[in-house]
């Protein structure tokens, strides 16, 4: 090497392609403990820590045989005395008789390496707690939909039944206060018009807490009574095309994708400006996917938080909790398409197999 | 065509189409663009096939299951597949460093379908087990390695991070990462690695029936000499070369000798027929 090299405030080697040293500044020399003399004729082995030898002849030295060079590659060299360098290379390969010498431009990157060891373990502790979260989310969904189940079952079950026969008393103690012409009969009609209505918004609020005619009828048809329900009195046009997909539609896909599907249509009904409302719910081979699509003014981007909304990221979440996956396409003033997929053979996680379900199916 | 294994795999073919198939496989922290000295001198005497393990070079990247490539023997059922897929009979298998260790195990996953097997620079076991077996590394050095990865991945992961990755919602990120030579996603090189390298496929050696050409590169401080001769002494019908060519990669380095010897290699497997 010529004098300024020598001392250029980075480390220089060039290899033959046997990967013997055949020039090295005095800059790496000295870095390294060595000589520079003491180096040449040596194979790169010598510097190279196990983990980098492996990394270097698998790795870098095809690549470098192939494209010619390679750029800021993060290859540990070992001192005299056995310490390890962090350090980075810049390498060029030179055609040279019939083979490729290789030119190395090593920097060491001691205050470098120390950041993005710690950006390494930020990422590290960051992944672990997404997953989580992540993990928590999926559980407070499953708790949520157990206690909804557990909810509407009771509310349909038995609180239902018990307003319905008190429903049934007041009419049977009406029609004979009627006929023997009592003056409480009117009174009577009333209680009985009212335990009527209470029975009716029961009803509704069981449904609204959880669709039991999923488990017992099925995707399309709970989807079909939802739709109705939520399109009720805003003059949208809703309508679910589509064969069912999942006819024993008993598992945690076939409810995650309803509850797409319900948000899906609130935020369609509600903030969308719709005229016109498509659901379409399908299969093939190896995925059951339903789709929602509306006119209204192109936003779909998730409805703003309201109590009961599930909302755009929470629905992302359900969905990948079942190996499900959401596309959305939309733009200004031409509606919103919605897309929801999931694999056919998904893993259930507790809302299937939990005691919820165990008491509801014991009813369907 | 979305789902064929030809696809999935990037399968290159090319040669005589009614020769014997050449299938090669590439090893860790490459892809098939490392035959591309030797594959080209089979072609006029044989069907050339080249293609790129899941996770590497130009395969499908949706493809790539992090369960089942988590072991060699995903890469090997890949390579079951992949031959029966292509209709492929009696073929040489011809593998580099792990891609030798992924053959081993497809010939015994699939034992008909294999006539020879030429190994490069093989290793069975990177770990020592003293006192019996010097693959050639410490676990703490192999260690060290898959922190190695693990840092020069951290350039991809910066900016390609695995979600725009699977998301497909960049498509010229992930076709920048697959144009350039030896890539892998962020992760899957970490995983390939801790899958070659920490892996001990000793016990299934003795299984394997289809003969087979090791060809022990001088000084290759990967897959040392003692290695070649340990599978050479527990490989049946294994014929042991020692090259002139040094180091790890010697169809990259020497192609002329690794051509020549996998040449004479097979002609004499072919007059013993």
């Amino acid at each position: 090497m010529t004098d300024s090299i020598d001392r250029w405030p980075c480390g220089l080697l060039s290899l033959d392609p046997g990967g013997r040293i055949v020039a090295v500044n005095r800059s790496l020399g000295d870095g390294l403990g060595y000589l520079a003399e003491e180096l040449l004729g040596q194979s790169i082995d010598r510097l190279l820590p196990a983990g980098s030898r492996i990394f270097f002849h698998a790795h870098l030295q095809p690549l470098l045989a192939v494209k010619g060079q390679v750029a800021e590659v993060y290859l540990p060299l070992k001192t005299r005395h056995g310490e390890t360098l962090p350090m980075l290379v810049n390498a060029t390969s030179v055609a040279e008789g019939e083979g490729h010498r290789s030119d190395c431009a090593f920097f060491p990157t001691t205050m470098r390496a120390r950041y993005e060891e710690r950006l390494l373990a930020a990422k590290c502790e960051a992944e672990s707690e997404r997953s989580r979260n992540a993990a928590l989310a999926e559980r407070i969904a499953v708790m949520r939909e157990q206690l909804r189940q557990s909810l509407a079952h009771t509310l349909h079950e038995s609180l239902a039944q018990e307003i319905g026969s008190l429903k049934w008393r007041l009419e049977a103690l009406h029609a004979g206060a009627a006929a023997a012409g009592t003056e409480s009969a009117n009174e009577l009609a009333e209680l009985a018009r009212t335990a009527g209505a209470t029975l009716e918004r029961v009803r509704r609020l069981s449904y609204e807490l959880h669709p039991l005619e999923l488990q017992q009828l099925g995707l399309r048809a709970a989807t079909q009574r939802c739709a109705r329900a939520l399109a009720a009195g805003t003059g949208v046009a809703v309508e679910v095309v589509g064969g069912d997909p999942l006819p024993a539609a008993r598992d945690a896909a076939s409810l995650v994708l309803f509850r797409v599907v319900e948000e899906a249509l609130r935020n369609a009904l509600g903030h969308a400006r719709a005229s016109r409302v498509t659901v379409e719910i399908g299969h093939d081979a190896g995925t059951i996917m339903a789709t929602v699509r509306d006119d209204g003014i192109g936003m779909c981007a998730g409805t703003p938080d309201e109590p009961g909304s599930l909302g755009l990221l929470e629905i992302r979440q359900r969905l990948a909790s079942v190996g499900g996956a959401l596309a959305l396409r939309t733009a200004p003033g031409r509606g919103c398409t919605l897309e929801a997929r999931i694999p056919r053979a998904v893993p259930e996680p507790g809302v299937a197999a939990g005691p919820g379900r165990a008491s509801v199916s014991s009813t369907g | 065509m979305q789902d064929s294994p030809i696809r999935r795999h990037h399968v290159q073919i090319s040669g005589d189409p009614r020769a014997p198939a050449l299938l090669f496989a590439h090893g860790f922290g490459c892809d098939q663009r490392v035959w591309r000295f030797v594959a080209p001198a089979f072609e006029p005497d044989h069907r050339v096939v080249l293609f790129d393990h899941l996770g590497s070079g130009r395969s499908s990247p949706d493809a790539y299951s992090p369960t089942r490539h988590a072991t060699l023997q995903g890469y090997a059922d890949d390579v079951v597949e992949l031959i029966e897929r292509l209709g492929l009979r009696d073929v040489v298998f011809v593998g580099h460093s792990v891609g030798s260790t992924i053959g081993l195990l497809a010939s015994l996953k699939n034992r008909g379908a294999f006539s020879r097997l030429v190994l490069l620079a093989p290793s069975p076991c990177y770990l020592n087990f003293p006192p019996d077996y010097f693959g050639g590394f410490e676990r703490s050095e192999l260690e060290e390695l898959l922190r190695l990865i693990e840092r020069n991945d951290l350039a991809w992961a910066s900016f390609l991070a695995p979600v725009v990755m699977k998301n497909g919602e960049r498509p010229e990120l992930r076709e920048e990462l697959q144009q350039s030579f030896c890539s892998m996603e962020p992760g899957v090189a970490h995983r390939f690695a801790a899958a070659t390298f920490l892996s001990d496929h000793r016990g299934e050696l003795e299984g394997v029936r289809v003969p087979s050409l090791i060809m022990q590169c001088r000084d290759d401080s990967v897959a040392p000499p003692q290695v070649g001769e340990y599978l050479h002494r527990h490989l049946a019908g294994s014929t042991l070369r020692r090259l002139a060519a040094t180091g790890h990669c010697p169809h990259m380095s020497h192609p002329e000798e690794t051509v020549d010897v996998i040449r004479d290699y097979l002609r004499e497997a072919a007059m013993a027929a």
